[in-house]
């Protein structure tokens, strides 16, 4: 019955041929010597034949782990969009991946007698622990998808915020995570089959005994509700078991993206409609997406002197086949609208709350340029900078404070316009990708030869931006830039970020220290000339963006009722775009493109009771810059000498602040 | 008349006693007029460079894991850390700018802002057109000729030379191709090849590269371990130290235990050397793989 779905199985057809015709290229080319032994050196190796060492140890659980593996997390990401109600959830949305991969960076480096016990437990806590944090934030909400999709982000990026800032500090010591992070399949014993066809196994039991139950979640709340279904139990069930799947396949293979997220979207698709349906098909390609990809990065390995992780090279190729796909996927309309729910009473006296913002950021800035290290012979002690020390703090301190301020300031409007533009309470610039475009333009550049202008940085992350936005635009034309789609074009170009940047790190190039302090965030290269230019650019994208407020205001209400108010909901959404993706350019190329502050400022803001418009604009704008000097403070002096990005520190101050924020909501 | 005889041979006796001192003292402090005195380096080769010419540094970048990753020659105890090497801390170099700072190739972004701050010198044994050894040479020399050591360094290369030479010597009557890596994890090597002091030692010596695929601009490539199944006559020579865990992971490893290499007792371990640094580094690693090619085959040392 299930082959009666004619497009996933015309699909699936065609990736298995291709799987074959790369599969039998790799034999004919790497195992050519073994012509004729292939079975025999499978089923059982000669011992003092290395090859057929190497094809019975490495090729062999190489490809049947990426098929599981693949598999796996297919299963994992169909059972989360099926519990969520929600096409965004995946096992990277939703935390457990960074979760798990923080677990064994600090398992690494603090207990290494952990690891030998199995890192496979320890990854499975790490997820563990980042998905009961995603509950805890989410449980007063009764695990509402919308809710749970936001925590998970918020705590994935909290995560890999520390995970960062670790791998800065220890880069000689930690390389071996960079391959293991990015997802390198080679094999060298069955252990990993076998763990991961156990697991696979057990989770598609459990998962065969929920399908009846989760089929019923097709149909609206209320009425699976009404047909007895505790819908508290059966999220945790299903969202239990994927976190399972998801952390089995981590610790064993590492971080694979894109599958999770791609597999069950493309099966959707393509025709596959019922649950048992979907999770089949997902399975089936989820498996021959994985294996193509590994066999392809196999057939390049022999030109390169840089390892190509699969994990990382999935979702490059899976970026533009989502971007492709993206038009004809089915989203919006019956699903749960999301601005449901995050809202709280309305604060009576937000101006005061305004002046004490403002003042405390004032305060803030002041402390930032005085307090600091100075040195006394030879070594450098905590203390007041006094009037001598004028030319320090104008030449080195301030240019540093007034750029995180501006970037600050920059991101949160940024991000408010956009979470006020969706009304969807997870956009941000990095949601959207236009960070990730600067990113990568940047990243582009430093991938080319070596020996470079260096200018062009700034030219190139420009031009990255230029392709995002148009990505954006054209993938978004049709469908009026409906939120949802926005999000996912923004999360398509996101991972190709994420690829390139793991892709990087494994390379072991030394210039990864580099990159990793930029993504972090870092304010280290601003000069005078260059925050002088970012402040009038501040300045001027922000007058821009206060007197849109009207629109500000009717865009949440949703299109319909904007455009019954007289409002053109298109022109104003292409214009509002365009201002968001010039505050994220300006604000990423001087401070990299974390911009955990583009979406935690709006939201802080409403927490302490801006909702109008304006007041939630210049309340997360005063938040952005207060946070971002604070952090830029911290990064600077609480590892004197050493120094930590400002992105990173926001991110760990502001993601504090915001979980306590959800958890009360 | 007989006043003129001390008046003349005070400076000269003050300069003799002067010279004398620092020589014995290998301290910074040499003639007044000439070199800068605190220098700061966010290079570790050049530190390693500096200290081998006697000169103790002002400053040098992540003094920790130079400790941990060139470990030779040490870094002075009264040398200022100033950070990452590749954000040398400027709020800490402005407070007492030093003389000179010697930067990396890496590190070259925003000189010109440096350089209102100190001079500020680039000095790489990297990214130049010239091959690695040329390369080191010539970065030693341009260090000399900074801090007023031409001397130590003609001495330091002279040395150099000699070990190489001692080397080659020693190895000549060597067959084995060797592999040189560094484990990344239990499943990848960072194998050396050309354009590095291995390159360097392979060339000026009887040794033969068992590695002669593509490298990057270090000199490396990043490789699974099967493919050190590619010369089965191979010896593996192993830089300390591990990444955590390998050792253990290495027993389960059934491609590692089915390495011919591995197998015949042909893997050994030489001491924690920056394969990127200058003359100290690369004499200390000839001397290692002298030491690891001329010893009989004793076999698979254990590691942890």
């Amino acid at each position: 019955m299930m082959l009666r779905a004619q497009t996933p199985a015309w699909f699936a057809i065609c990736l298995a041929l291709l799987a074959l015709v790369l599969g039998y290229a790799t034999l004919e080319t790497q195992f050519a010597d073994l012509s004729g032994h292939w079975w025999q050196a499978i089923v059982s190796p000669d011992d003092d034949q290395i090859r057929q060492i190497v094809m019975h140890y490495a090729f062999v659980p190489r490809l049947l782990v990426a098929l599981l593996g693949g598999a796996s997390l297919a299963l994992a990401g169909c059972l989360m969009q099926q519990v969520l109600r929600n096409p965004l959830a995946s096992p990277a949305t939703l935390g457990v991946t960074s979760g798990a991969q923080l677990a064994l960076v600090i398992a690494t480096l603090w207990a290494p007698s952990w690891m030998l016990a199995g890192r496979e437990w320890i990854a499975l806590i790490g997820g563990i622990v980042a998905t009961l944090l995603v509950f805890a934030l989410s449980w007063k909400r009764r695990l509402a998808p919308m809710v749970v999709v936001l925590s998970g982000m918020v705590v994935s990026l909290y995560f890999s915020a520390i995970n960062s800032a670790l791998l800065l500090f220890h880069q000689e010591s930690l390389s071996g995570l960079f391959i293991w992070g990015s997802g390198a399949l080679a094999q060298d014993n069955w252990h990993d089959t076998q763990f991961l066809l156990l697991r696979l196994g057990i989770v598609m039991m459990l998962a065969l005994l929920l399908l009846r139950p989760l089929s019923l979640l097709d149909l609206e709340e209320e009425g699976a509700k009404s047909l007895g279904i505790s819908l508290r139990k059966l999220r945790f069930a299903g969202l239990g078991l994927g976190i399972f799947m998801t952390a089995c396949v981590v610790s064993a293979i590492g971080l694979i993206g894109f599958i999770g997220l791609a597999s069950p979207a493309i099966a959707r698709l393509s025709g596959a409609r019922t649950l048992p349906q979907r999770l089949f098909w997902s399975m089936i390609l989820g498996a021959l997406l994985l294996v193509v990809t590994d066999l392809a990065v196999q057939q390049l390995t022999p030109f390169t002197a840089a390892l190509l992780p699969t994990g990382a090279m999935t979702a490059a190729l899976g970026a533009p086949l989502l971007l492709w796909l993206l038009p004809r996927l089915k989203v919006s309309g019956s699903r749960p609208t999301p601005s449901t729910g995050l809202t709280l009473p309305r604060q009576s006296r937000p101006q005061r709350r305004l002046w004490m913002l403002a003042g405390l950021t004032v305060l803030a800035c002041v402390l930032a340029l005085v307090v600091g290290f100075m040195l006394d012979g030879h070594s450098a002690y905590p203390s007041l900078a006094g009037p001598n020390d004028l030319t320090l703090i104008v030449d080195w301190r301030l240019p540093r404070v007034v750029t995180a301020a501006a970037a600050g300031l920059m991101l949160a409007i940024a991000g408010t316009l956009l979470q006020r533009m969706t009304g969807n309470p997870m956009a941000s610039p990095e949601v959207l990708g236009i960070s990730a475009g600067v990113a990568i333009g940047v990243i582009t550049l430093m991938l080319l030869p070596l020996g470079i202008v260096p200018l062009s940085g700034s030219i190139t992350g420009f031009c990255g931006a230029v392709v995002a936005l148009l990505v954006l635009i054209v993938c978004n034309r049709r469908s009026g830039f409906a939120p949802e789609r926005l999000l996912l074009t923004g999360i398509a170009i996101s991972s190709l970020l994420d690829a390139m940047r793991a892709i990087v790190l494994a390379s072991e190039d030394p210039r990864a220290q580099q990159l990793l302090s930029w993504l972090g965030g870092s304010t280290y290269y601003a000069s005078l000339t260059s925050t002088a230019w970012i402040v009038v650019i501040a300045i001027v994208l922000v007058a821009l963006a206060l007197p849109l407020q009207r629109w500000l205001t009717l865009l949440p209400l949703g299109a319909p009722t904007a455009k019954a108010l007289g409002m053109d909901v298109d022109r104003s959404r292409l214009l509002l775009l365009a201002l968001v993706a010039l505050l994220t350019v300006a604000a990423t190329l001087v401070i990299g493109p974390l911009s955990f502050i583009g979406l935690m400022a709006p939201h802080m803001a409403r927490l302490m009771g801006f909702h109008g418009a304006r007041h939630q604009l210049i309340g997360a704008g005063l938040l952005g810059m207060l946070v971002m000097v604070t952090a830029d403070w911290l990064g600077r002096n609480l590892f004197f000498p050493y120094q930590l990005p400002a992105g990173l520190i926001a991110a760990l101050i502001g993601g504090v602040y915001f979980m306590w924020g959800l958890r009360r909501l | 008349m007989p006043r003129v005889r001390p008046f003349n041979a005070l400076p000269l006796i003050a300069m003799a006693v002067a010279l004398g001192l620092s020589i014995v003292l290998m301290s910074t402090d040499a003639e007044a007029d000439s070199p800068p005195k605190r220098i700061a380096a966010s290079n570790w080769t050049v530190a390693e460079t500096l200290v081998a010419l006697g000169v103790t540094p002002y400053a040098v970048s992540d003094i920790p894991n130079y400790d941990k990753w060139v470990q030779a020659p040490p870094i002075p105890d009264s040398t200022l850390d100033i950070g990452l090497r590749n954000e040398p801390n400027l709020e800490l170099l402005a407070q007492n700018p030093p003389d000179l700072l010697m930067t990396s190739a890496l590190f070259s972004r925003d000189n010109a802002r440096l350089e209102r701050l100190m001079p500020v010198e680039m000095i790489d044994n990297f990214y130049t057109d010239q091959p690695f050894f040329d390369a080191t040479l010539a970065m030693t020399r341009k260090v000399a000729e900074l801090t007023h050591r031409q001397p130590q360094a003609e001495a330091l290369i002279a040395d150099t030379e000699r070990v190489l030479e001692r080397a080659a010597q020693a190895l000549k009557d060597s067959s084995t191709p060797l592999y040189v890596v560094q484990f990344s994890d239990a499943q990848h090597v960072r194998v050396f090849g050309q354009g590095n002091m291995i390159g360097t030692l392979f060339s000026r010596t009887g040794l033969t590269n068992a590695w002669t695929g593509p490298t990057n601009a270090w000199g490396y490539a990043s490789i699974p371990i099967t493919r050190l199944a590619e010369r089965p006559e191979a010896r593996i020579v192993i830089i300390k130290p591990y990444p955590r865990g390998v050792g253990e992971e290495l027993k389960d490893n059934q491609i590692w235990q089915h390495l011919p290499s591995v197998r015949q007792g042909r893997v050994s371990f030489i001491d924690p050397v920056w394969p990127y640094g200058g003359l100290i580094s690369l004499q200390r690693l000839a001397r290692s793989l002298v030491d690891v090619s001329t010893t009989s085959p004793a076999g698979v040392e254990s590691a942890s």
